[in-house]
């Protein structure tokens, strides 16, 4: 197994934690390592999962860019390789076992993606500990989801915010705001947290998976959200700040994404991003 | 001489599956239009300040289809803002209409260069989903003697004695014929992919067509409008047709037109405006004719609308070399067939809407680039695109290949 500890505990719960080998991180090894374990999760008897920080987050080992092998490879071949990510994600979170993110260390951009694909997420209350979704500062979008399970978790107004600022946020931030749903104060006690959630909710899903969800606040459709809709871009147009491209390609992609399912969201997320990716914008 | 309105060029989206599943659902409507429209200004090395309108059939045009979407797709296409734009709904007949009329302003003179078609997106803006006082409205409904067109069909079907078999084989058919041609390449000269931001293609082919389709599979299908019929529609049909018993429901959704995505745009121009624009005319339009009929069977249109556009034409059927009627309903287009004693082998050579789906404000300008498409492929002279129409119309547009 590389690239994710697995470890089982006698209730059958599994927990995971992403632990790549030193060398260059890229979406090619994150990939493999989660389909790894995934594959060995779907085929194993499972009572649910905790995924955890690994040793060190790898936003500090590899930037956005680097994780898409940005300028190495085409349009196409990126954009197949977010697609197979963006799969093995969909199948963690549709795993039929709760999955819950116990969060240690800081959870920022592709890391805290693949948090997002948890049903549930616990984080050791540390001050210095930093949650979020920065790709905005690289002249990105998130790439592996993030962007519209955020738009799916809280709604178009809370999370438009926080993708177009690529706000990071003390574990307390964000448990405010929803990103995280339980904190603790003690390192410790996370695991035996996640796994208290895990046995409590035997039959977790992501909300967005059961029949008749609705995205928090409404779709573009519901004449609250179109009325933000229709001053969005003026406001951005106004405030003109250097990443204002990036923060237009963030508010196409969320709003169209809530237009659609799931999963043709991921794929607009991906058309954005790859788009954005080849621009030409500033790193 | 009269002025003569001629087709330079005519293409189409692949028609992909109208629901969440289909591959263009993740394409918004105003981007499947602007995209197509970026295809025809590039084919043709188009300098679009040069197009006077461009007119746009959607028959459900609310929401991401709604406001005026030509004009903003014209804008999202990056055309040049003198291009004036609306879009029209003669319901199925959109399509077809928007080219009638453009014809009809170049060959009166006011006009030299317009572009029509239609775009509409089934699975993102449901049909049916703009409301109308015709079903809505009790009084409306009750004096109109409306009925639901899927039990139009099944009345044509039960009038003309055409059993379940009947229609299932000549749905089997256009199957057959749509994939035949499909293979063969033979809409690959009207066909541009939905690409996406990228480049990266979303969908190249019309993705509805179901080789594998059996006699026996469709055998399996439920009739969609028995419920309908039963709980009363029947009874108003029969109101109207007394010499009927009962209506025969055999119509399924294997031998309905496909609910899809799609999107078809047709360059119209004078004889000067092309030979200015370096445009070499593929067709003339040489006549296009609307009608209405009984609109309680509804659908019985595309008999009165050729008979008419013919007598326009001062042409007969015998010189029509080739007929793509809308199979809208199988029943539709066997009646048609019926009553002009046309043949089988000028018929929807390629198939239909059966197979490959109505995206329903661009089939008129689908079918029609089809037909133009198989006159140049066989070397023949004149095609007629008809279609039956709500409130019981009929449209028709016939063609000569140049």
């Amino acid at each position: 197994m590389s690239g994710f500890r697995y470890e089982k505990d006698g209730d059958k719960i599994v927990t995971i934690s992403l632990d790549l080998p030193a060398g260059p991180v890229s979406s090619e090894t994150i990939s493999r390592s989660l389909d790894e374990v995934i594959a060995r999760l779907e085929s194993d008897d499972v009572a649910g999962v905790v995924i955890a920080s690994g040793k060190e987050p790898f936003s500090s080992r590899a930037s956005a860019r680097e994780l898409l092998n940005f300028p190495k490879l085409s349009r196409k071949d990126v954009y197949d390789r977010l697609a197979a990510l963006k799969v093995r994600l969909r199948r963690l979170e549709s795993l039929g076992k709760p999955v819950v993110a116990a969060i240690g260390d800081n959870a920022l951009g592709a890391e805290f993606e693949i948090f997002l694909a948890a049903h549930h997420r616990v984080a050791v209350n540390r001050p210095d500990l930093l949650i979020g979704l920065p790709d905005v500062a690289a002249g990105l979008l998130p790439s592996l989801g993030g962007l519209v399970r955020l738009v799916y978790l809280l709604g178009l107004e809370k999370a438009l915010p926080l993708l177009q600022d690529g706000v990071r946020l003390s574990p307390e931030k964000a448990c405010e705001v929803g990103l995280i749903n339980e904190l603790v104060a003690d390192a410790d006690d996370l695991l035996s947290r996640a796994k208290t959630w895990i046995k409590a909710n035997p039959a977790a899903a992501q909300a967005w998976d059961k029949k008749g969800y609705q995205i928090p606040g409404g779709t573009p459709a519901h004449p609250r959200i179109a009325q933000m809709i229709i001053t969005a871009p003026a406001i951005l147009r106004k405030k003109n700040d250097p990443t204002r491209p990036t923060q237009e390609a963030i508010l196409c992609a969320a709003v169209e994404g809530a237009q659609v399912d799931l999963d043709s969201a991921l794929r607009i997320e991906s058309r954005y991003l790859v788009e954005l990716l080849f621009s030409g914008a500033k790193a | 001489m009269a002025r003569e309105a001629y087709i330079f060029d005519a293409i189409r989206t692949p028609r992909g599956k109208g629901k969440k599943d289909g591959s263009l659902y993740e394409v918004k409507p105003v981007t499947l239009l602007s995209n197509v429209l970026c295809d025809l200004q590039e084919r043709n090395r188009l300098d679009t300040s040069q197009v006077e309108d461009l007119i746009i059939g959607c028959v459900t045009p609310i929401g991401e289809q709604g406001g005026n979407i030509a004009k903003t797709a014209a804008l999202a296409a990056g055309w040049d803002e003198i291009v004036a734009a609306f879009q029209l709904n003669r319901y199925c007949a959109s399509g077809l209409e928007a080219v009638n009329l453009a014809a009809m302003k170049v060959r009166s003179g006011w006009e030299e260069l317009v572009v029509a078609g239609g775009v509409e997106s089934m699975s993102r803006v449901a049909m049916g989903s703009d409301g109308s006082p015709n079903a809505l409205d009790p009084e409306t409904s009750i004096n109109t003697a409306f009925i639901p067109q899927g039990v139009s069909a099944d009345l044509i079907a039960t009038l003309e004695g055409f059993s379940r078999e009947d229609v299932d084989r000549f749905a089997l058919e256009s199957q057959r014929k749509a994939a035949a041609a499909s293979e063969k390449g033979y809409f690959a000269k009207s066909l541009v992919p939905v690409r996406d931001r990228n480049g990266l293609t979303i969908l190249a082919h019309d993705e509805f067509i179901r080789k594998d389709a059996t006699m026996d599979g469709m055998r399996q299908l439920k009739p969609s409008f028995e419920a309908m019929g039963a709980a009363g529609f029947d009874a108003i049909a029969l109101t109207k047709y007394p010499q009927l018993k009962a209506i025969n429901h055999v119509h399924s959704p294997a031998n309905s037109s496909g609910i899809v995505d799609g999107a078809a745009v047709i360059l119209i121009g004078s004889e000067a405006k092309g030979k200015a624009l370096g445009l070499k005319p593929r067709a003339r339009i040489v006549a296009g004719a609307v009608t209405s009929t009984e609109p309680t069977i509804m659908l019985t249109g595309p008999t009165a609308a050729t008979r008419k556009v013919l007598a326009i034409a001062g042409m007969s059927l015998d010189d029509i070399d080739l007929f793509e009627v809308n199979e809208a309903f199988a029943a539709v287009v066997m009646k048609f067939q019926r009553d002009l004693n046309v043949p089988d082998e000028k018929v929807n050579v390629n198939g239909g809407a059966i197979a490959m789906g109505h995206p329903l404000g661009a089939t008129g300008a689908v079918i029609l680039s089809t037909v133009l498409d198989e006159l140049e492929r066989r070397n023949q002279r004149y095609g007629l695109a008809t279609l039956c129409v709500g409130g019981g119309m009929g449209i028709a547009t016939i063609i000569e290949r140049l």
